[in-house]
């Protein structure tokens, strides 16, 4: 056995690590070396003192010391689990009033054709168990539930003045189908003009109708199937009904926020909560969370009044709404990863 | 040795249990910092540092690691960060060559060495070798603790122990014999 083949068996005896039989055979060798008893004597001496240097205490309590930070985490973590819950339930609030007045919206515009219209008009509506009531403040947001997700979609084209709401497979489903763009005027959700109502229902979706006797919805829970058929008519009673309940109850809120909440209402975080939006002008701004920094801008192809409809679950696109001086309303998606066009 | 239920508790929110966790590592994270970093304050600065990472971290740690190893990890890493930020790369090679000079010393009757030699020299130690010397004689850890702790294959632990004890006792000899320290 060479000298540079005993190295390892002398580092590992002063780790215990040898066998008998590997002990036999360093002793062996030093016993005939030399040079090699000489730096084993020097490594166990080395190894001995190793192990005998002083178990150090520190001279303070570290945890004592840390214990205000420690608090100040716990406080820290306290707050951003409170502001996730005030930041989902004010996204809950948006979304359900957002949806609500969206209804308020379709229903009346259409109520507006005319009497003779009226009977015309068909309302395809599937529902989860989860959406189906006539109170605003119980719609379950669109990024809760990937189950009963709405497709609200209207055009100018022939059968204007339908509109249907379908139930969506995924979240990212109901934006990317937006995201097939259509100009402006294509998605407007006023637009009457030429409407030719049908009675043609959408073919495979589940449907219902909507009236001012909307709380029978509620009554069919768990009965997909039994929402079927119920084809009734709107009444300005019935949607009036709707936007007083909305009105009041943002009033109410608007009067009980701070300045600080005041702003804070108007970022619309994203479900994951890394971003959120502005509306500022003819600007959506995009921003980081966590630093408050701008990632990103778009400017508004239509001038008016801005707001968020709903982000996707995947925090990747937005749809947002615009109301034009004239009351009309436009709907566009963004795709927050796509560049700018 | 940190009672499992105790870690259980901790990782479950009981805060007490965290602190009275945190109490009972404190000077195992303690003399790990001391003896990387060969400094009071600076060992009392990483330690902080580590018990508040831990503190923050403990529902990340999982059982199929060892407690402490997992602690031995997050501390060393906080070291190896400052002793990095603090102190000028030296590499292996640069110390090989100086064993290699003087690797036919002549051998000298040796008594014990000296604490304040061995500190000494443990801070000549590049720093993934010293801190395998020091999980190896200050935590008592074995190989496969010590490649758990450092993330580091069992073999490449084995060959920073082994030459970092070669480096110490080249390095004490030159003390002994009235060589330069430091």
């Amino acid at each position: 056995m060479i000298c540079t083949e005993v190295g390892e068996l002398m580092q590992r005896q002063l780790d215990y690590d040898l066998d008998e039989h590997e002990l036999t055979m360093l002793m062996t060798h030093l016993s005939e070396c030399i040079a090699c008893k000489d730096l084993f004597e020097r490594l166990t001496l080395l190894s001995g003192s190793l192990e005998q240097l002083p178990r150090v205490t520190p001279s303070i309590n570290i945890v004592d010391s840390i214990l205000p930070e420690l608090d100040a985490i716990d406080r820290q973590r306290s707050s951003e689990t409170k502001r996730n819950r005030y930041s989902r339930m004010r996204w809950m609030t948006t979304a359900a009033s957002v949806a609500a007045a969206a209804a308020v919206v379709f229903i009346m515009s259409i109520g507006w054709n005319g009497s003779d219209s009226k009977d015309n008009v068909t309302y395809d509506v599937a529902l989860s168990p989860e959406t189906r009531t006539a109170n605003p403040s119980d719609i379950t947001p669109m990024y809760k539930s990937g189950d009963g997700l709405m497709d609200i979609t209207t055009s100018t084209q022939s059968d204007a003045g339908q509109f249907s709401i379908e139930p969506m497979s995924s979240p990212s489903e109901l934006f990317y189908n937006n995201m097939n763009t259509r100009d402006a005027d294509s998605v407007e959700v006023h637009d009457q003009a030429g409407a030719k109502q049908s009675r043609d229902r959408v073919e495979g979706s589940q449907s219902i109708g909507i009236n001012d006797e909307s709380n029978d919805t509620a009554s069919d829970k768990n009965d997909r199937g039994s929402f079927n058929n119920k084809e009734l008519t709107p009444t300005n009673q019935g949607i009036m009904g709707i936007a007083n309940v909305t009105e009041s109850e943002e009033k109410e809120s608007a009067n009980t926020i701070s300045s600080v909440e005041q702003a804070e209402q108007l970022k619309n975080y994203s479900p994951d909560e890394q971003v959120y939006i502005l509306f500022d002008g003819h600007t959506i701004a995009l921003y980081e969370t966590s630093t408050n920094e701008l990632l990103r801008s778009w400017e508004m192809s239509v001038t008016g009044t801005a707001r968020l409809t709903v982000w996707d679950l995947e925090s990747e696109s937005f749809i947002y709404e615009v109301t034009d001086d004239k009351g009309k309303n436009y709907s566009f998606t963004i795709n927050i990863n796509e560049q700018n066009e | 040795m940190v009672e499992p239920e105790l870690i259980k508790s901790a990782q479950s929110g009981d805060r007490e249990a965290l602190v009275t966790l945190l109490r009972e590592i404190e000077n195992h994270v303690y003399r790990t910092a001391y003896y990387i970093l060969n400094n009071e304050q600076d060992a009392l600065d990483a330690s902080q540092e580590a018990l508040i990472r831990i503190y923050t971290k403990i529902d990340t740690y999982e059982e199929k690691a060892q407690f402490k190893t997992w602690v031995q990890r997050i501390v060393t890493n906080i070291c190896i960060d400052k002793f990095r930020r603090t102190k000028p790369t030296v590499s292996i090679e640069e110390h090989e060559l100086v064993f290699q000079e003087k690797s036919n010393v002549e051998h000298d009757v040796l008594a014990a060495f000296a604490m304040d030699d061995i500190r000494q020299a443990i801070e000549q130690l590049p720093e993934h070798h010293r801190t395998v010397v020091v999980l190896r004689y200050l935590q008592d850890f074995s190989y496969n603790e010590i490649a758990a702790s450092l993330d580091l294959p069992l073999n490449t632990v084995k060959s920073y122990l082994f030459r970092a004890r070669q480096q110490l006792q080249q390095l004490l000899q030159d003390y002994q014999k009235g060589g330069v320290r430091g």
